[in-house]
């Protein structure tokens, strides 16, 4: 489970810019992408560092 | 250029700059003979030793000992005989200090005299440090099977010899110690504790004596207190000790009587009769070549250099005129004045020539320069998706020697182009400044105004997939400087980055060198030819090497090479996904065994996850058509038998049920299975790269350094000791925190979001197949890097880098990167290459 966890940035790097993509106008679905990806990478550190250690315990 | 337009220029070139070629000619002969004469010729002495093991010996004179393995011995030999230590003894023993001045050529001694002139006379400690290093350059110990060859190369023939000589003595000397040292130093060991045991004995036979006289004096019975229980012991322990003590001697004995049967000199040093390089005939034969090649090369490069009419496409460029018919002259014709800025090169280029002859002692050595000037001018000219194809095409066949092809037990025929393109040359491996240099080169280009010639034409991507690149490029580059500046080592970073910051470089080469769809069958056919090459060499180490030989390797290709059989699958299966046709569909019957077999040789379990979810990720973004209707339907359908098969096979080993025994060593692996243990490996280091990335979850830790191994691990060298996580995504997150990873894969990101905004309204079958194989690409780089080190193959950097090319390039030519971009949902044509949109 911790594992599949730990994969979520794999997944949320390609799955959130393909999500974002659907947006007709071009520079707001760049917007939407960035804004995903740093919206993954924190909580993705937030993540590995509060959570993570719980459910490994 | 045609084949008429190389012979027009090579004619009128030779006719119109004949003073110039004579020149070159003249030039590249006497550099030839003074290189030759000036320097000092080369005397070679080699020696040949067989080296044996004594088994029979070991196993005769103590059976219950392990004998020891002869390979391992043997690998350290070449380092003991060359240690500083010895190459003292070596120089002192032949007496070189004395004789190295009179050994010494005129031009060497002249060299002498002008040092001495500058720094002053050299004491003899800087001459026997200078000695010493020079003996460690041209004295070569190496090992072959159970064979050990000393070789050296000197200016004197006697000092060649002595030096063979010398180690060959030292040679014997080392077996023998070997062999006889530890046997002597434990007999010495047990006589001396037989001493000890007796000397109590001695003692204790007194106090007996004593406490019998003692008691015959006072009239009572002796009391001994055990004594003589003791003695009874130290008696027998005496002579064991003197029996294993005196066989151990006689083991000693019998190994040195023996030596010198097992250090068989099979090939003795002998005086060479004429030194190095080439025969008198060779000699000739080299200098004609030389000077031939000098007077053709110069005539032409004078031609070049002169700007003067050498060709009807010149003169027609010139004028403006079709050329429709020329008069020939004789070979006499108008010959040209001598420009001096030609003539100063082509003297250079002819020295060099002469000098390249002289130095490599080869007789085609004089060509040496004119094909590097030939390879550099075909160079400049050549459109830049050449050199990136030929790249690819090493990337895709030649062995990795880094990577371990073939278990280390067979070298194939690509092995050595593999050893000059993937080790390290100067910091970097060929293949790394290869792509250098094609940079370095782009850039000249451009500045010369030659990038419409040689790049493809139209947009080269979008411009934030472009920017995104430089961002991964200059987030390496602050990543090593932040690392450097918190007390990493330069030598460490270096490992760690060089795949990373490469991969920007390679794509945005390929983003100026292809032009698709147009490039595509050319990129299809050089993955073809590598898997199947990869695939063909491993089934006939498998089958013809190893096998035969006893040897049973658990696989035969390397790592890096999982990439080139997962995109070749998913190639072949995409193109009739998408472009159903009995060809395509022949051609995947065709192509799809080789790459079982690549697979089943390769023995990587990601590598069937890589295929699987590449294959899952295509199929969710396919739209709704007949086949996917087909194949939804029969996986709804087959799910119950599925699961049934899986659960009948959960247990099993093999044979009906293989492909449940693959999935569950990945999924739930048996307890004390070899995979088992390899996750429980990964889990520990995983955990000790989380528990070093809390240290710094923002900026990182940046290169240079190694994780703190919190928990200890089975095998801490598997990870360069901390430096090299063998979860990529995880140890990226510890170099770089937050801000570093984002910067570092925004690319990926960012080529994930044009391959969703481009591939709905691609309707033409082969760009599809390009788009979903190029993501396809992408998801198996990305799940690498998770599992097993994905970030550090330049191999692999360089299929995404061919991935993000096509993708980007797809993007600018449908104009999917433009505020007046169509709505997806509208099929449109593509627009010219870059119209209307931002990049």
């Amino acid at each position: 489970m911790s594992k599949l966890l730990l994969l979520s940035i794999v997944v949320g790097l390609v799955v959130i810019p393909i999500w974002a993509a659907r947006e007709p106008h071009p520079l707001r679905a760049m917007r939407l992408a960035l804004l995903g990806l740093a919206v993954l990478h924190v909580g993705y550190a937030l993540f590995a560092r509060f959570v993570l250690p719980r459910i490994a315990a | 250029m045609s084949l008429h337009q190389v012979r027009q220029t090579l004619r009128i070139s030779l006719a119109r700059h004949r003073v110039s070629g004579a020149l070159t000619l003249a030039v590249a002969l006497a550099t030839a003979l003074v290189v030759r004469l000036a320097l000092p010729e080369t005397w070679r002495v080699q020696a040949e030793v067989v080296v044996a093991e004594p088994a029979t010996l070991y196993r005769l004179t103590a059976p219950f000992d392990a004998v020891p393995r002869l390979d391992g011995d043997l690998a350290q030999l070449p380092e003991l005989l060359t240690s500083k230590a010895r190459l003292v003894a070596l120089v002192k023993r032949t007496g070189l200090v004395d004789r190295w001045a009179a050994t010494r050529s005129p031009l060497a001694r002249l060299k002498d005299a002008l040092v001495e002139r500058v720094r002053g006379p050299m004491s003899d400690e800087d001459l026997l440090d200078a000695l010493v290093a020079m003996v460690d350059q041209r004295l070569g110990v190496w090992v072959e099977g159970n064979k050990v060859f000393i070789a050296c190369e000197w200016s004197d023939p006697q000092v060649a010899r002595s030096m063979v000589e010398g180690t060959l003595v030292a040679l014997q000397a080392l077996r023998l110690e070997r062999d006889v040292g530890a046997l002597e130093a434990a007999a010495r060991a047990l006589d001396g504790q037989r001493a000890g045991v007796e000397a109590e004995l001695r003692a204790r036979l007194e106090s007996v004596e004593q406490e019998q006289r003692a008691a015959r004096a006072q009239g009572r019975w002796p009391n001994y207190a055990g004594a003589r229980e003791q003695l009874r012991r130290d008696t027998g322990r005496a002579s064991e000790l003197w029996l294993e003590a005196a066989n151990t001697h006689l083991r000693a004995e019998a190994m040195a009587k023996s030596a010198r049967f097992r250090t068989l000199v099979t090939v003795p040093p002998r005086a060479p009769r004429r030194p190095e390089g080439p025969s008198p005939v060779q000699w000739a034969l080299g200098l004609l070549v030389a000077c031939l090649s000098s007077h053709l090369g110069g005539a032409v490069v004078s031609g070049l250099l002169g700007k003067r009419v050498l060709s009807d496409a010149q003169a027609s460029a010139v004028t403006g005129v079709p050329v429709v018919a020329s008069v020939t002259r004789e070979w006499s014709g108008v010959m040209l004045p001598i420009a001096p800025r030609a003539l100063l090169v082509v003297s250079l280029l002819g020295a060099a020539s002469g000098a390249a002859l002289a130095l490599t002692r080869h007789p085609l050595g004089g060509l040496g320069p004119w094909l590097l000037v030939a390879a550099g001018w075909a160079l400049w000219r050549l459109p830049l998706k050449w050199p990136l194809l030929g790249l690819l095409l090493l990337a895709v066949t030649v062995d990795d020697p880094t990577d371990r092809p073939y278990y280390n037990l067979w070298r194939s025929p690509l092995w050595p182009i593999g050893r000059v393109f993937f080790t390290n040359i100067a910091w970097f491996t060929g293949f790394e400044l290869s792509l250098m240099g094609l940079g370095a080169l782009t850039l000249l280009r451009r500045l010369a105004g030659r990038a419409e010639q040689t790049e493809a034409p139209g947009a080269q991507g979008p411009g934030p997939l472009r920017g995104a690149l430089v961002l991964s490029f200059v987030t390496v580059c602050w990543l090593v400087v932040w690392g450097l500046a918190r007390g990493g080592i330069f030598r460490e970073a270096l490992w760690q980055f060089r795949a990373l910051a490469f991969l920007p470089l390679a794509s945005l080469l390929a983003l100026s060198a292809f032009r698709f769809p147009d490039d595509l069958r050319l990129l299809g056919r050089v993955l073809v030819v590598g898997s199947v090459v990869k695939a063909l060499l491993g089934a006939y180490f498998m089958y013809g090497i190893a096998f035969p030989s006893g040897e049973y390797p658990p696989h035969t290709t390397g790592h890096n090479d999982t990439m080139v059989f997962v995109t070749g699958v998913v190639l072949a299966l995409v193109r009739v996904w998408e472009w159903p046709s009995w060809r395509h569909l022949l051609q995947a019957l065709l192509w799809l065994p080789v790459l079982a077999l690549a697979l089943k040789l390769n023995d990587r379990r990601i590598a069937y996850v890589d295929i699987a979810m590449a294959l899952g990720f295509i199929y969710l973004v396919s739209p709704m058509h007949r086949a996917k209707r087909l194949l939804t339907q029969a996986i709804v359908a087959m799910i119950p038998v599925l699961l049934l098969y899986t659960a009948v096979g959960w247990n099993a080993r093999g044979g009906l049920f293989k492909p449940v025994v693959k999935l569950r060593s990945i999924v739930a692996p048996t307890a004390d299975s070899e995979e088992e243990s390899s996750n429980v490996e990964r889990d520990i280091e995983n955990f000790n790269l989380l528990k070093s990335w809390e240290r710094d979850m923002v900026f990182g830790q940046g290169f240079g350094h190694a994780f703190t191994e919190f928990i200890p691990s089975n095998d801490f060298s598997q990870s360069a000791f901390g430096h090299i996580g063998h979860n990529s995504v995880l140890w990226l997150l510890w170099i770089g925190g937050i801000t570093g990873f984002f910067g570092l894969l925004l690319y990926l990101g960012l080529s994930a979001f044009f391959f969703a905004r481009t591939l709905p309204v691609v309707q033409a079958p082969e760009e599809r197949v390009a788009l979903l194989v190029s993501m396809g690409i992408i998801i198996t780089y990305l799940l690498q890097a998770f599992g097993d080190m994905g970030t550090q193959a330049m191999q692999l950097a360089f299929f995404v880098s061919i991935a993000v090319a096509i993708i980007g390039r797809l993007t600018s030519r449908y104009g999917r990167w433009s505020p007046a971009a169509i709505p997806l949902t509208q099929k449109n044509e593509p627009m010219l290459d870059g119209e209307s949109s931002l990049a």
